[in-house]
């Protein structure tokens, strides 16, 4: 009798529960100004409960990441370098080189922006970040990816929903990733401050969708500060990461925080904030999770 | 998979503000011959405006990454008059176009654009700018084409052919940029003074052989013109009787003509087909 694979429903079950975290790419840490992840880990242990790592894998790990994953602390692997929507960004080259970054980093799940991370084939001066075209097959193809990712690797892919301001395609966001996480059968890692900015640029009240999303799918938050902006009269924000968080995006994570009954773990992402600054938004979000 | 052909046009658009323009004056006629509907086609000017320009810096950043593989060429092309909006032309240029649209490398691009636009004056930018292609391909080997011969040119060699005095003068620039923490910031400053820019000499033009080293950086030699054919020949690639052929053609006395192009397969100058497919 054929056995059938577990579904999103029992996987969740045995992801661990990581609680509050913060999160690093390449050279982060070792840049001026930049919050020591590991003075935060020993003064304040309840604000960084796990490193969510950004990962390009032409850039490897850097010392701080190698370190923490040596200790044995808890991590997740934070892509910087798929189009999961494109079929041919999948070469073997590149998923051997995840598999060997995801090997020393033992990471909890792997998660990231479901956008174009890069146009073209994946080299340098090719990086960019944009949203995901908002439309019906493009949601398609970016499930046929993160199942396929998480073929190949092993591991839980949380698609994650990118900043951006021009977003293209007729679904709202979360209509777009309520597909997503339906036809992947998958979670979400959804990023409060990234959704404040699409909200605000579609000219949404923050909460917009929020009622028709299955928010039992959300196993990630991200909450970081953002910058108010204009181009030529338009106000947009810009994902700026600042330890100032917007009331919108607290807004947002207040509703969310309290509907997700899988969240497994929230990043503060203020990588670039002193540790002192980053205090005050760390301890609203411990009171938040309780 | 057309939401892969919205995606280029998106980035196509954030790049080409004159594209994006025309796109909301006329959706259809901007992206005619493109692979998307309608629908699609509409959904591109459906945001504000203004909103493809909340990054008002992209370009210049993209100019500046691509002044990290073309310091010289594009330190000359910004002095010849019309600064950086000289290079900045580029992100409007069928060569961009182009390279989006087929997925191509945009510092390869980039590099041909340099070499075959009428508009710099200073037939120098063009001459560098080959130097710094070559340099460009060779650091991505995926590049290398796949000719279905026996025999082909290394994916780590280039062969290009060069104004005499090229190579001086981009060894002259290049020394100076370096010096530099940052060499394409540099190159993008006119207030830094560029010393010994010396013209391009007369007579006809040389081979130049470039060969990637192991640690990233690159050799140049000016090669012998009966090297220089010998590697010309294998570049679109041949058969190895066209190479003894062609060394025989040169002067080689019997038995020597094998010697000779064994000897470049231990360079690494040639490489079977089988070794690259």
């Amino acid at each position: 009798m054929p056995m059938s694979r577990p579904g999103f429903d029992q996987r969740v079950k045995g992801l661990p529960k990581l609680g509050l975290g913060v999160s690093t790419e390449y050279g982060a840490a070792s840049a001026q100004g930049a919050l020591d992840v590991t003075r935060l880990r020993a003064e304040h242990p309840q604000y960084a409960n796990f490193l969510e790592v950004g990962v390009e894998t032409v850039k490897g790990l850097d010392e701080a990441a190698i370190a923490w994953a040596a200790s044995g602390l808890p991590t997740t692997y934070h892509f910087l370098d798929i189009n999961l929507d494109d079929p041919e960004d999948f070469d073997d080259v590149w998923l051997a080189e995840v598999g060997a970054i995801a090997a020393k980093l033992k990471p909890a799940w792997m998660c990231g922006d479901a956008g174009l991370w890069h146009f073209g084939r994946r080299e340098r001066g090719h990086m960019l970040l944009l949203p995901p075209i908002l439309s019906d097959d493009s949601a398609t193809a970016m499930a046929e990816g993160v199942v396929r990712l998480r073929e190949a690797t092993g591991y839980e892919v949380l698609p994650e929903n990118p900043p951006g301001s021009a977003f293209i395609g007729p679904l709202h966001l979360l209509d777009f990733f309520a597909r997503v996480v339906d036809r992947a059968d998958t979670g979400l890692l959804l990023d409060c401050a990234h959704l404040a900015i699409f909200q605000r640029m579609r000219g949404h009240g923050p909460l917009t969708g929020l009622d028709g999303f299955p928010l039992d799918r959300v196993v990630e938050i991200h909450v970081a500060g953002g910058t108010p902006r204009d181009a030529g009269g338009l106000e947009f924000i810009e994902d700026t990461h600042t330890a100032d968080v917007l009331p919108d995006t607290w807004e947002l994570f207040e509703h969310v925080v309290q509907r997700a009954p899988n969240l497994k773990a929230v990043v503060f992402e203020c990588e670039r904030n002193t540790l002192e600054g980053t205090l005050p938004g760390f301890a609203r979000l411990a009171e938040a999770l309780g | 998979m057309s939401h892969l052909a919205l995606q280029r046009a998106v980035v196509r658009m954030l790049f080409d503000p004159r594209l994006a323009s025309a796109v909301y004056a006329d959706p259809h006629q901007a992206l005619a011959g493109e692979d998307l509907t309608p629908d699609e086609r509409g959904w591109l000017a459906d945001p504000d405006r203004r909103a493809w320009t909340t990054d008002p810096l992209f370009r210049q950043r993209s100019l500046h990454g691509l002044l990290g593989e073309y310091p010289t060429s594009g330190a000359l092309a910004i002095r010849a008059g019309g600064g950086q909006l000289a290079l900045l032309r580029f992100f409007s240029s069928n060569a961009l176009h182009a390279c989006i649209r087929s997925g191509g490398s945009l510092a390869v691009s980039f590099g041909g654009w340099l070499i075959a636009d009428r508009r710099f004056k200073d037939p120098r930018v063009g001459e560098l700018a080959r130097i710094e292609q070559a340099c460009a391909t060779l650091r991505r080997p995926h590049l290398a084409t796949r000719p279905p011969t026996d025999v082909t040119l290394s994916p780590t060699a280039q062969v290009v052919s060069m104004a005499p005095g090229s190579v001086a003068l981009y060894q002259s620039l290049q020394g100076q940029l370096a010096q530099r923490s940052d060499p394409a910031a540099a190159a993008l400053d006119p207030a830094i003074r560029l010393s010994e820019v010396a013209p391009l000499s007369p007579g006809p033009r040389e081979t130049l052989l470039i060969v990637a080293r192991p640690d990233g950086t690159q050799s140049i030699e000016t090669l012998p013109d009966a090297l220089a054919q010998l590697l010309r020949l294998a570049e679109p690639g041949c058969t190895r009787e066209d190479l003894l052929s062609r060394v025989r053609q040169l002067g080689a006395d019997p038995g020597e003509d094998a010697e000779i192009v064994d000897e470049l397969f231990s360079d690494g100058l040639l490489i079977l087909r089988r070794a690259v497919a």
